[in-house]
């Protein structure tokens, strides 16, 4: 009894250190991940905030000594950050909107219909994600260059217009589920939509609810966690496409091309290499560069909530 | 007999699927189908612009040659591109492993934690990665002038590690190397391991915690319970990791290949004719390594479950 006693107790002093060294381990991953992450981020704000004279100081690392907003106010001087701000807030916002509406309506066919070649399409789909859009990037360009409505336009003789440095290519991209990880949307939302009971949709059509008002009254409120987390993804990865803004939309003012040659825009607003120098340079690109991702910043703090919440019960595991 | 209407009701149900999938199907058809038979005929053309529109002229398999043995630069890129998926594939995997589980585990501050895991999703923009890449390079030209050079993770340090990891040893070159690349290369891995944690977080949240709890009843510690539970739940994910990670490496913006396709159409040749031939050779190389990594998987999958 007594032995017995003895080693159950050692056992449980065993565990219990294991825990807490377990516990030091955790704390130290997580403080060095956490560190990786946040260290260009503190870089530029603590470089944002600097005046010129802490930039020289070698005794000044991370808090600036005359901390300053000069260098944001120069930016705003240089850069029309309003225009840029609501030009990319526009395209995102249209972009998400369309593309969640879409890629909800095709992954619920797929979850839900087993209509004739549903495989087929869903393969499709699949290789939409793996075969890179620059492959078929020149024939799509061609395609809004000399646009025609895939033929039906000369139908109505109207000539070939081009849609290029408008946000039409986006958009129709984005109806057609084509624009950016589109694919990878559609295969969440499947996963989602095919986990919900369907006792609650077959309740609605004997009740005599139709096709569609069971896919609006039924499907849609259920669906919230997941369209939080595909809208939150579509948002941030349409405001930060550089590929199709610079393809389709360089002449438009957006966020994503502007961030890509902050410091040739900055030099060429202030005059020329001659006018600023390296390090002033340094201080408003980092000032810029703030700018422009403070509003994803706030939106995903705002979000991040409903965000993980979405993350945690979307699914995305296919099992 | 309540079996044939329930037929006839799934039949008629099913053919409401087309209208859901309609503006996919328009959008597979007239926005990947037709434009991707179409690359295919330009990788046989040689494309010629005009102010009207642009003509075709068939050239056979002459850009294909071209890319792959007049251009030598190509290959090259495209080999780059091969082995940093490589290097990068087991690490990305394993850290997103290993950070969904520490984010999964109940402590104090884990909704701040969690945000910070998140935030590389928001981080992630290319155009943030070029900024950051050539704001580290006038760091480093200024730092002669008596200018603080903001030490790039990569630089210094992993320098220094991989000398005394070589000279130590302890292990072989090879693998000092990898180990010394790989601590350099800790911003990237973190930062492209946004989606994969995802993946892998809802593999765990999707373990029924019953489970944890017979478990533990039962007498296993957390160390066991992580072996004998956590680790055969999500090992299906593995593979759906990779593979992820796989297709977002080859088609990352920041991918040097893409730039170079890019480039061929857009930049001053606008050969059009050789980049779709690149863009063919490169789609190819990346279904044919994603059907070996598929097969390879599934060997081990089913060794292990055996």
């Amino acid at each position: 009894m007594k032995i017995n006693r003895k080693a159950i107790s050692r056992a449980a002093v065993k565990r219990k250190a294991g825990g807490i060294l377990w516990k030091i381990i955790r704390w130290l991953m997580i403080i060095g991940i956490c560190y990786v992450i946040l260290y260009p981020l503190f870089k530029k704000i603590s470089v944002a905030f600097m005046s010129k004279s802490d930039m020289y100081d070698m005794t000044v690392k991370w808090v600036p000594r005359t901390a300053t907003l000069a260098n944001f106010a120069d930016v705003l001087d240089l850069i029309d950050y309003p225009k840029y701000f609501f030009t990319t807030l526009g395209v995102s916002v249209l972009a998400t909107v369309i593309q969640v509406a879409s890629c909800t309506l095709a992954g619920y066919g797929f979850a839900r219909f087993r209509f004739r070649g549903n495989k087929i399409v869903f393969f499709l789909v699949i290789m939409t994600l793996v075969v890179p859009q620059q492959t078929y990037m020149v024939t799509t360009y061609m395609q809004y260059r000399y646009f025609d409505l895939y033929g039906l336009l000369g139908l109505f003789g109207v000539g070939k217009k081009t849609l290029i440095g408008t946000v039409w290519p986006v958009v129709l991209m984005s109806l057609g589920c084509q624009a950016t990880k589109n694919g990878l949307f559609i295969y969440i939302l499947r996963q989602f939509l095919s986990r919900l009971p369907v006792e609650l949709e077959e309740a609605a059509f004997v009740d005599g609810a139709g096709v569609l008002k069971t896919f609006f009254r039924i499907m849609l409120p259920n669906a919230g966690p997941v369209l939080v987390t595909v809208s939150v993804l579509s948002f941030v990865w349409t405001w930060n496409d550089l590929y199709t803004a610079s393809t389709y939309m360089s002449s438009m003012p957006l966020f994503s091309t502007l961030l890509n040659n902050l410091s040739f825009q900055i030099t060429r607003s202030a005059g020329g290499n001659s006018v600023i120098d390296t390090v002033r340079l340094s201080m408003l690109t980092n000032a810029g560069a703030l700018l422009i991702i403070a509003p994803l910043l706030i939106l995903f703090l705002i979000a991040q909530k409903f965000f993980i919440q979405g993350v945690e019960r979307t699914g995305l595991t296919g099992m | 007999m309540s079996r044939r209407k329930m037929k006839t009701l799934t039949a008629r149900k099913a053919r409401w699927g087309y209208l859901f999938v309609l503006p996919l199907c328009l959008g597979l058809i007239f926005q990947f189908g037709i434009p991707t038979i179409r690359s295919v005929y330009f990788s046989l053309s040689r494309v010629d612009l005009s102010p009207e529109g642009f003509s075709t002229t068939f050239i056979g398999f002459r850009n294909y040659y071209d890319a792959l043995f007049v251009n030598t630069v190509f290959r090259e890129k495209a080999v780059r591109s091969l082995l940093d998926m490589l290097l990068n594939l087991p690490l990305i995997t394993i850290f997103s492993f290993f950070a969904a589980s520490l984010i999964n585990s109940k402590f104090k501050g884990r909704t701040l934690v969690r945000v910070i895991f998140f935030l590389p999703l928001v981080l992630a923009a290319p155009s943030l990665m070029h900024f950051d890449a050539s704001d580290a390079l006038q760091n480093m030209m200024g730092s002669g002038n008596n200018y603080k050079a903001s030490q790039s993770l990569t630089g210094i340090e992993s320098l220094n590690l991989a000398n005394s990891l070589i000279n130590s040893g302890i292990l072989p070159n090879a693998v000092a190397q990898y180990l010394s690349e790989a601590a350099g290369r800790i911003y990237d891995i973190i930062i492209l391991s946004g989606v994969q944690i995802i993946i892998f977080l809802a593999a765990l949240q999707s373990i029924p915690p019953t489970m944890y709890e017979v478990a533990a009843i039962e007498g296993a510690s957390a160390w066991e319970s992580y072996w004998k539970i956590t680790f055969p739940m999500t090992s299906p994910m593995i593979m759906t990791c990779m593979i992820f990670t796989i297709i977002d490496s080859f088609t990352a913006t920041t991918n040097q290949t893409l730039s170079m396709i890019e480039d061929t159409a857009f930049g001053n040749s606008l050969n059009f004719g050789l980049s779709s031939a690149m863009s063919w050779i490169y789609s190819i190389m990346i279904l044919l390594l994603l059907g070996i990594v598929t097969l390879i998987m599934r060997k081990v999958v089913s060794n292990y479950e055996n």
